[in-house]
């Protein structure tokens, strides 16, 4: 018998049509449909999207007006009290478009792996509340136990809040190694149609996102536990997060995050690693933020400082390694920019010393360094991040023993110093380059050892003095651009 | 209307519309996709072979109906240790891993210990029942149909105002 007669050609033709029909008219309006009806009235993120372009031969996919949004769990509760409602949407994040390619081999194998994806215009809302929970925390759905109202203090303990829940969701992470009957026990609590075996998906990941990047993202921050509800925003910014995956485990590269931007018009610069692939999970993260506004420092970590700010801008680079012991060590570098402190109420000590003694040392520091800063360059911060343990260097040691315009002059001393050596540095570079130059020159126009190329080192050793010698005369060199440089010292008039 | 229907498409089928292996071909698809969740892949993938291939899709609704039955009634006494005893045995293993990433068998729901005993028991139970089917579908062209034929109370009930009535409302004149 002709194998060929086993099939019926007219429902293979027929079905053919339905699919052609589907892909190159119904396939875009459907994936918009059944993407929007997968976000709608969900516990955690929701989300829709305005138009859905689908390029499946390429496996590109275009998704126009992307909006993710929470439910509200507060107001969901009373919401489901009240009226049976599913609870109010908060927007979190919003971008004009978002682009990626899925690899269709991949996806064959029930794996969803993305090379690039490419978000337009993103737009993030980030917004704690007073009882500490954030909007993002919502996403995840699932009920969290935040700590009472009055235990939380700010943005510091919601990031702790977070860091917690990282290492719970890192528990639950397959390892690769699992035993298989362990997995079985594991399974047989769910219901039998939904147990599933994991053994053979070990290792692999089921979702991948090699890279995330987007330019002009905009992340607005605002705290419903203080007055003035929006406190910053960061603009003209640039993120790129690789190696997202379901399963990090599996992963030799760790995930990573880079920002840049504006906080508060103030460069920022953000750089995270969270790296699950060795046994111990390692978190690594280095923050830069140049000249940030006091008003916006004192928003977000304000309330675990032992000082009020007033006037000024803080900088602050730190570099933060932990491991999932939560081995705590940093040492981050503080500039203070023309900032004024108060003590706490109730506050008797600050950085070891007397809180009254510390605060007045430090003002007055501050005002006779004027915009020079005062920066404390050895805390190291040690211990758990729970609890850290602050170790104060000497130079706040100093402050307080010396007074603060002792300490201000002495920093001041300790600027010119280094403003002479990067000077002497800086010519004698010069030098060098010149005398090379001239021999190249005479090299070049065939006058070598006529006695020229001595005579011309001589008058620039005349006019630029050699390293070493050069004290009196960059110190002089000093002296007139401290005059030049407002808060230096020197000019009494500036 | 639509049982009256099948019903009579099945005493067609019976009598000599199809061939013997494409009844018993069409039952153990049918059977299979009975015994398997409507929202698997291979569930689809069972539909598909019903409707491209020439076997048949009467006998295979029978079976399907009789899958489901059975799904209802010993799914998880049965399926469920079937499908974890297979995907949990030692020298199979590395099969499943191999199986359950490549292309296309992904989508399956073999990973499910349920789907993958539902699937088994029906292509099983399916397989079994080929031979048998097939020569009961003979043996009763040979020797039950005349003898149907000329029953008296098969002619009476066909033969029946009532039936006649029933046969020109609910399936047409020309059935």
């Amino acid at each position: 018998m002709n194998p060929l007669r086993w099939v019926r050609w007219k429902v293979v033709i027929v079905l053919a049509l339905l699919c052609g029909l589907l892909w190159f008219i119904g396939l875009d309006p459907l994936a918009r449909w059944q993407i929007n009806a997968l976000g709608e009235d969900r516990s955690g993120a929701r989300w829709s999207v305005t138009e859905v372009g689908l390029g499946l031969l390429a496996g590109d996919v275009q998704l126009i007006d992307v909006l993710v949004a929470a439910a509200r769990k507060a107001q969901k509760k009373a919401a489901e009290i009240n009226a049976g409602s599913s609870g109010e949407k908060e927007k979190v994040f919003n971008a004009d478009e978002v682009k990626f390619a899925l690899s269709a081999g991949e996806l064959a194998r029930r794996r969803f792996v993305i090379d690039e994806m490419g978000l337009t215009r993103p737009h993030m809302e980030l917004r704690r509340r007073a009882d500490g929970s954030t909007n993002v925390g919502d996403l995840e759905g699932s009920e969290t136990e935040w700590p009472d109202a009055e235990k939380i203090e700010d943005w510091v303990r919601s990031a702790v809040d977070w860091y917690k829940k990282i290492q719970k969701a890192r528990e639950k992470l397959p390892t690769g190694d699992r035993d298989a009957e362990e997995e079985r026990e594991r399974q047989k609590q769910l219901d039998p149609w939904q147990r599933r075996v994991e053994y053979p998906f070990a290792g692999r990941p089921t979702y991948l996102v090699r890279r995330i990047f987007a330019d002009e993202l905009e992340i607005s921050f605002s705290d419903e536990a203080e007055a003035e509800s929006d406190i910053a925003k960061l603009t003209e910014g640039k993120i790129e997060i690789t190696d997202l995956s379901s399963n990090p485990v599996a992963h030799e590269n760790p995930m990573k995050l880079s920002l840049s931007g504006k906080l508060a018009g103030s460069p920022l610069s953000l750089e995270t690693a969270i790296d699950f692939s060795k046994d111990a999970s390692r978190y690594s993260i280095h923050f830069d933020a140049a000249k940030l506004p006091v008003s916006v420092v004192d928003a977000f970590v304000g309330d675990a400082l032992p000082v009020q700010l007033a006037d000024g801008f803080i900088g602050l680079t730190v570099r933060l390694d932990l491991d999932g012991e939560e081995n705590l060590e940093l040492t981050p570098k503080l500039i203070f920019q023309g900032v004024r402190v108060e003590a706490k109420a109730g506050a008797s000590k600050i950085a070891g010393a007397d809180a009254a003694s510390f605060v007045k040392a430090f003002n007055e520091a501050s005002e006779a360094l004027g915009d020079t800063p005062l920066e404390i360059a050895d805390l190291t911060i040690r211990g758990k991040l729970t609890s850290p343990r602050f170790e104060w260097g000497d130079t706040v040691t100093n402050l307080v023993q010396q007074g603060g315009l002792a300490f201000a002059n002495r920093q001041i001393e300790q600027g010119r110093e280094r403003l002479t050596k990067e000077l002497d540095k800086s010519l004698e570079k010069g030098l060098q380059k010149a005398t090379e130059e001239i021999d190249k020159a005479l090299g070049g126009a065939g006058l070598e050892g006529t006695g020229l190329g001595d005579a011309a080192k001589g008058v620039l050793e005349g006019v630029v003095p050699k390293s070493g010698s050069t004290g009196e005369a960059t110190g002089a060199t000093v002296d007139k651009i401290k005059g030049l440089i407002p808060g230096l010292g020197g000019d009494k008039k500036n | 209307m639509l049982v009256l229907t099948w019903i009579r498409k099945i005493y067609k089928t019976l009598s000599a519309d199809a061939s013997p292996s494409a009844i018993a071909f069409g039952a153990a698809f049918g059977l299979t996709a009975g015994c398997v969740p409507l929202s698997s892949g291979a569930f689809l993938v069972l539909v598909a072979i019903l409707l491209v291939l020439r076997v048949q899709i009467s006998a295979g609704l029978l079976f399907f109906v009789l899958g489901r039955v059975a799904t209802l009634g010993c799914g998880e006494a049965v399926f469920y240790p079937l499908g974890d005893a297979l995907l949990y045995a030692e020298p199979l293993m590395g099969f499943w891993t191999w199986l359950l990433n490549a292309p296309g068998f992904a989508w399956s729901g073999f990973a499910y210990p349920a789907v993958l005993g539902g699937f088994v028991f029906g292509a099983s139970v399916g397989a079994a029942l080929f031979l048998p089917l097939c020569y009961l579908v003979i043996a009763y062209r040979r020797w039950a149909h005349d003898r149907l034929q000329k029953n008296r109370f098969f002619r009476w009930i066909t033969g029946f105002w009532l039936t006649k009535i029933l046969k020109w409302v609910l399936v047409g004149g020309n059935a």
